[in-house]
């Protein structure tokens, strides 16, 4: 069962997201309130998943993205945000990861798993 | 009726709710007045009150249950058969208690005013008080005893000083025992308290009894308490009110003995079904006794004769159903007579020989052995030959086998038997020589306080309970049927109701043949017919069963009548028959008699008869010392002279009242005569005294000499009239042959004697046929003396020369009766109205059904009918459309040719042209080939068709892939490639031939590939275009400087959107401004706009960051106005551009804690001490051609303070459809979200925004760009 860590500061997505990785079958490890407090799950738990918010106090999800890119590049990451422009998707192109657009649907997220697995 | 409260109830209990709340309490039967069984078995007592109260508190269902004595109830809670012992002090370490329940006082007796010393004697019955008596009294000496009765004994003898136990259980057995002896009595510092109590394993037991218990009025306690141990009027006047009739040593004698009673089988007399349970007449006067007395009974069933010689061998105490005789008064102790029975002689139909006991003289009379009336019989009938039988059955069948010429039995009980067992062959003849004996409970004399108590127990049974017993057996031996009293069938007419279905089936079979036959009907047209004989079925059985009902309810008010009637005749009768026993009290009296000789020797010596008068007053008032109500007398010769009155006005005088003289007349011939009040004719007096006269008869001669005529005021007689009553307004009323009222009305005033029995100068029905001297009854209603519709029953009393009536009116008779048949026939008038709507429904629907039905196979006929001419003609036809379609298709542009897939069988002329050949023939020989595929380009791309695809031929796959699919090909003709588009079809009635078009597309696919070239640069251009608006929307982080949380949501419908939001930090690091804009449209003409508001926006904060002014949004909104206007040269109202947008600006001061607003067309909603607030914005929008350049906006200031939210959003997200109806998510929804979740952080609130949203949306289609902001102080 592949583990995953969510990164949001909202209890309600991070409650939501957790149920649709929980249907699809998938073990959620832990989950964090804000950039910081993800990337040190993160290291700890070495999740298989991790999604992350971009609006995040402390360090933002673009930011968190990136530390954790540095830490371990093969590690797969869902970009989960209401807030999608261009600059956002290039960056998470960039940088190898997927983003889906909130308000998150579990075919969205099934979508992302696919993809990011090929 | 019966019957539908039985199912009510049924389907009631069926819905009840569940009973599972439910806890058992161990019970002590004999700790009264605590806890005891009452005479009818329940538990009852003080603590059983308050365990019932609990009951009621609690909603627990309690259930007491008795055990022999204190200690099996403890062991019964401590082996946990039962939750709750009801009452004890706690002593064991098993036990757990509740809260105190009660106190009880230790006491020491003594009897009144005796001085103790110190060597006191104290008794006691437990070992715990004496105890504590040595205790209190060190010296003491303790004697034990067994029980109260012994201490008592001995306490009274002097032989102990004191006894020492608990206050309440003493001073019921005292008072109990009818102990007169007063007692001083000293309080023991020690109580005893009484705690309901369980093993401790159930211990959550006892919190729920406390809880409960705590509740209960504390009031409520003190009272039950009061009105069982009630000090001032003596203890437990409850428990002995029930018994007040009886005294104490009777109630202890009834508690502590079990009777047997003897019981034959002598229905409905007396009989037992089970052989247990006691039944019949006497039956049930046997338990209401014992209902009333608590008498404890054991049933002994046999023969009479068995029984009686049991009796008298005192193995049986009592029998209920016995006729007095002198020879039995010998052995046995008679209750009062309580139930007359008449006798009858019963003989075979054909005798006509017997007509009284005379007539028996010399013949053979069988009687049940043991018989009452045989002494009597034998006495008075020497002559008649007595044959004693076993029983009713062996009497019977001696006279139905010839053996014997009459039995003697009592008519109840031998009418009972001949109608229950359908005994043919018999008829009865009234025995007039004997009057109706009565029947007595006989006791045994060892007893005599069982017999007091059956007397006293009689008298307790009131008249209307008497009414009710005899009602049930007596009229038409009701209790016989009793177990089957009102059947279904007697409602409900099953033998006709079968019989009229039978009919209804049988016409229905024979119309549906005859129909079917005749009409060719089908099973649905005939649904109507058969639910209309269905209901006309109903109806009548409807009909039938309230008219059986309506009989049921007249048999019941008859049986009433009847009763009512013949209790009261029989009450008259036992009354009149006692007066005159009294009566003969004088004339029998030897002495008396020779002075009434002499009397009646000088009767006309007037003289001589008022010297004796004060000798006959003397015998007059002794026995008016005796007799209650005899006021006056008179002693008539007879001839009529008054020899000695009440009245000395009389004396001397011949009497000559007809009245008076028809009753002396009937008394001298009979023995005996009653005289009823009556009213002279002529001279209207009212003689209201009634008279027993009584005759005396000469010792030698045996010849009447003198009549004695005891006077009596007719009070008791009014008041046995008075007391049957049927309903409300029922009366039983007596009647003299005058048809004058001698008891008093009910309805009318001053009635004694003074109203006729007429209405409209008519007799009444009753009174018409009783002066005929004929009984009956009448429940089809006749209208009484008052004019009211009544039923009635009546009876000629010959004794007393009266009628007895009894009466009821129709209309509560059958009160309840119509309000059933009303109910019963609006509920099946509505059931017929509503079938027969139905039905009409069905019938029009399936008429409507049948007409196009008709309608569609008069057009199939017509169709068949023509098919083979249209067939002809279009054979002529198509020769001539063959013609025809070849010279369409050579006029058609595209190429179509028809093949079996592999060879061309014939072409167009287009197909000509195009492979410029000039037939089949040609083609096949310039390009060699039979099949135009061989012409397909197989070197080009996947999507065009090729010789064979998927393994089938190209014609084949384009048929079987259809016309959803574009087929193309491209045919190489001298170098220069044809794209074609190809459709395919199978040609109808040729299986192998397939049609195929073939349209030339050349052109188009070279415009498509050109467009799509271009689309694609557009859409590369559209997506820069998104990365160029997309740098537009602000870095979300600089939010966080100036306010604690937030959220903002932004979201184009398409790549670019004309919604926008901006945010500027101004010239110092207090000041920001929030712009949320949703341009004109959306996707790229709204993203132009964007970029234009963006520019201006720019501009703007550029000027503010170098002034000093105070920022104003709606000094914003108005410069972007006008500029927009200006720009987008909408100035004039030709132009034809028209943009602009609504929109919302936030200026942020953190230092001075302000926020100005000023809106075009958008509002800001923000919430304070959790209230939501509303600032509208103008209803203006900004730099439209028709908007006004000088427009000033309104500007909005809030005081901010920590824990405000703002939300600013665009029509995006307010307008988007969804829900069930597809409307507007709208802002009272948007409001209610805001004040549900507001407290909640932005990034949560952000989440719920989204997702309602997304909910409500559902498969809507998004309408618009969506941007909603929300801001936290």
């Amino acid at each position: 069962m592949e583990k995953v860590l969510i990164v949001d500061d909202s209890r309600i997505s991070r409650n939501l997201i957790e149920k649709i990785f929980v249907e699809l079958d998938y073990e959620v490890v832990d989950k964090a309130v804000d950039g910081i407090d993800g990337f040190e799950k993160f290291k700890l738990l070495k999740p298989d998943f991790i999604t992350i918010d971009i609006e995040m106090p402390k360090l933002d999800g673009i930011g968190l993205m990136k530390l954790i890119k540095e830490y371990d590049n093969k590690v797969k990451v869902i970009i989960i945000s209401s807030t999608v422009n261009s600059q956002i998707i290039q960056e998470v192109i960039r940088l190898g990861a997927f983003v889906v657009k909130k308000p998150l649907k579990k075919e969205r997220l099934l979508n992302a798993i696919k993809l990011l697995d090929r | 009726m019966r019957y539908l409260f039985s199912m009510l109830f049924i389907i009631s209990s069926l819905f009840a709710s569940d009973i599972s709340k439910k806890v058992t309490v161990a019970i002590d039967p004999e700790y009264a007045p605590l806890t005891y069984k009452s005479f009818q078995g329940q538990a009852e007592g003080l603590i059983v009150e308050f365990w019932k109260e609990w009951s009621k508190q609690s909603g627990y269902e309690v259930e007491f249950k008795f055990f022999a004595n204190w200690d099996e109830g403890l062991e019964a809670v401590k082996n946990g058969d039962v939750v709750f012992h009801s009452g004890s002090s706690l002593d064991d370490d098993w036990m757990v208690g509740s809260q105190e329940l009660y106190k009880l006082n230790t006491v020491y007796y003594k009897i009144k005013d005796t001085k103790l010393d110190n060597n006191v004697i104290i008794g006691s019955i437990d070992q715990y008080y004496a105890t504590l008596a040595k205790i209190k009294f060190p010296n003491a000496k303790i004697v034990m005893y067994n029980e109260y009765t012994p201490m008592l004994k001995d306490i009274m003898a002097g032989k102990i000083d004191l006894f020492i136990d608990d206050e309440v259980a003493v001073d019921y057995f005292l008072l109990q025992n009818g102990v007169k002896v007063k007692f001083d009595k000293l309080k023991d510092k020690y109580t005893t308290n009484v705690y309901a109590l369980t093993n401790k394993k159930n211990k959550k037991y006892i919190e729920i009894f406390n809880k409960y218990f705590q509740r209960i009025d504390k009031s409520k306690l003190l009272s039950l308490e009061k009105n069982i141990l009630n000090t001032s009027t003596g203890y437990f006047s409850t428990i002995f009110e029930k018994h007040k009739f009886l005294t104490a040593k009777e109630l202890m004698w009834i508690k502590s003995h079990t009777i047997s009673v003897g019981v034959e089988q002598w229905q409905p007399v007396i009989y037992t079904n089970t052989g247990h349970d006691i039944d019949g007449i006497c039956g049930d006067f046997t338990k209401k006794i014992v209902e009333s007395t608590g008498l404890k009974i054991d049933v002994v069933t046999g023969k009479w004769d068995v029984l009686l010689r049991d009796f008298k061998d005192n193995k049986i105490d009592l029998l209920p159903a016995t006729y007095h005789t002198n020879e039995r008064a010998k052995f046995g102790l008679y209750s009062d007579g309580y139930f007359k029975m008449k006798d009858s002689l019963y003989v075979k139909t054909s005798n006509n020989n017997i007509n009284s006991l005379e007539d028996l003289n010399g013949k053979t009379l069988a009687i049940i052995k043991g018989y009452g009336t045989i002494t009597k019989l034998q006495n008075k009938f020497p002559k008649i030959k007595l044959v004693f039988t076993n029983d009713l059955d062996d009497s019977i069948n001696r006279v139905l086998n010839g053996r014997v010429d009459a039995f003697f039995e009592g008519e109840v009980a031998a009418n009972t038997k001949i109608r229950n067992e359908l005994i043919k062959g018999l008829k009865s003849v009234p025995v007039v020589s004997f009057k109706a004996p009565s029947l007595h409970y006989f006791s045994t004399m060892k007893e005599p306080i069982l017999n007091s108590i059956i007397q006293k127990a009689l008298k307790h049974i009131s008249y209307q309970q008497r009414t009710k017993i005899l009602s049930n057996w007596i009229v038409e031996n009701k209790k016989i049927q009793k177990n089957t009293n009102m059947s279904i069938s007697d409602i409900l007419p099953i033998k006709e109701s079968l019989s009229i279905l039978f009919v209804f089936l049988l016409i229905i079979y024979i119309l549906f043949k005859y129909l079917k036959k005749k009409e060719n009907i089908s099973l649905n047209s005939f649904i109507p017919i058969i639910v209309s004989i269905f209901l006309i079925f109903a109806v009548l059985i409807t009909v039938l069963a309230v008219r059986n009902l309506e009989t049921v309810q007249k048999r019941e008010v008859e049986s009433l009548l009847k009763a009512m009637v013949q209790v009261t005749n029989e009450a008259l009768l036992e009354w009149f028959s006692s007066q005159q026993f009294s009566s003969a009290y004088i004339v029998n009296n030897s002495s008396l008699l020779n002075d009434i000789k002499i009397l009646e020797e000088h009767r006309y010596d007037m003289k001589y008869l008022k010297s004796h008068q004060v000798m006959l007053d003397k015998y007059a008032k002794k026995m008016h010392q005796n007799f209650r109500n005899k006021r006056t007398y008179f002693i008539v010769s007879k001839d009529y002279i008054v020899l000695g009155s009440s009245d000395k006005s009389m004396i001397g005088k011949k009497v000559k009242n007809t009245y008076i003289l028809s009753a002396i007349n009937k008394a001298l011939l009979k023995g005996y005569s009653y005289l009823m009040p009556f009213k002279n004719a002529k001279n209207d007096k009212l003689y209201y005294n009634q008279y027993i006269m009584t005759a005396w008869n000469d010792n030698v001669t045996n010849e009447p000499i003198a009549i004695y005529a005891t006077g009596m005021k007719p009070k008791t007689m009014l008041d046995i009239a008075k007391k049957g009553r049927a309903g409300q307004s029922g009366e039983t009323y007596f009647v003299n042959k005058k048809a004058q009222f001698i008891s008093h009305s009910r309805f009318k005033n001053n009635s004694f004697l003074n109203i006729d029995l007429k209405y409209n100068g008519e007799y009444t029905k009753a009174v018409k046929v009783a002066l005929l001297k004929n009984n009956g009854v009448d429940v089809n209603g006749y209208l009484d003396y008052r004019g009211v519709s009544v039923f009635g029953s009546w009876v000629y009393n010959e004794e007393l020369d009266l009628i007895i009536i009894s009466e009821i009116d129709k209309n509560e008779a059958m009160n309840s009766f119509k309000n059933l048949k009303i109910t019963v026939y609006s509920v099946v008038i509505s059931i017929v109205l509503f079938t027969i709507l139905l039905m009409v429904f069905i019938v029009w629907y399936a008429n409507k059904n049948k007409k196009v039905l008709e309608k569609n196979n008069k057009e199939l006929e017509d169709l068949s009918i023509n098919l083979e001419i249209k067939v002809q003609d279009k054979t002529k036809d198509l020769s001539k459309q063959n013609e025809f379609i070849q010279a369409l298709l050579d006029s058609q542009e595209q190429i179509i040719l028809t093949t079996d897939g592999d060879i061309i069988k014939s072409v167009n002329e287009t197909f000509l042209e195009f492979f410029k050949v000039s037939s089949i023939k040609n083609f096949q020989e310039v390009y060699d080939a039979q099949c135009v595929c061989k012409t397909f380009n197989e070197e080009a791309s996947q999507e065009y068709l090729k010789t064979i695809m998927n393994g089938e031929s190209w014609i084949d796959y384009v048929i079987s892939k259809g016309p959803d699919l574009n087929h193309k090909v491209i045919i190489t003709i001298d170098d220069v490639d044809f794209t074609f588009s190809v459709t395919g079809t199978n040609l109808p009635g040729n299986n192998n031939l397939k049609l195929a078009v073939f349209t030339d597309i050349t052109e188009m696919e070279k415009a498509k590939l050109e467009v799509e070239a271009i689309n694609k640069h557009t859409k590369e251009s559209i997506e820069y275009a998104s990365l160029i608006q997309g740098a537009l929307i602000p870095n979300n982080n600089i939010f966080r400087k100036y306010f604690k949380e937030y959220f903002a949501i932004w979201h184009p419908k398409d790549l670019v959107g004309g919604d926008i939001y901006l945010f500027e930090e101004l010239r110092s690091d207090d000041e920001c401004l929030l712009m949320v804009i949703d341009c004109t449209g959306h996707g790229v003409p709204g993203a132009f706009v964007t970029m234009l508001v963006k520019a201006i926006e720019r501009q703007l904060t550029a000027k503010i960051n170098h002034s000093d002014e105070d920022v104003s949004p709606a000094k914003i909104l108005s410069i972007f106005n006008r500029s927009m206007k200006h720009l987008l040269k909408q100035e004039d109202a030709d132009s034809v551009s028209n943009a602009g947008f609504d929109g919302g600006i936030i200026y942020y001061n953190k230092k001075d804690s302000i926020i100005k607003y000023a809106g075009a067309e958008t509002p800001l909603f923000y919430t304070r001490d959790n209230e939501l607030k509303m600032i509208k914005g103008d209803r203006y929008s900004v730099g439209y051609k028709k908007c006004d350049a000088n427009y000033e906006y309104k500007e909005h200031i809030i005081e901010v303070k920590e824990g405000m939210n703002f939300y600013l959003t665009t029509d995006g997200y307010l307008d988007q459809n969804g829900g069930k109806k597809g409307f507007c998510f709208g802002k009272r929804r948007f409001k209610s979200l805001i004040e549900e979740y507001h407290m909640e952080t932005m990034a949560d609130q952000q989440e719920v925004f989204l997702n309602e949203l997304s909910e409500y949306q559902d498969d809507y289609e998004t309408n618009d760009d969506i941007t909603l902001i929300g801001l936290k102080i």
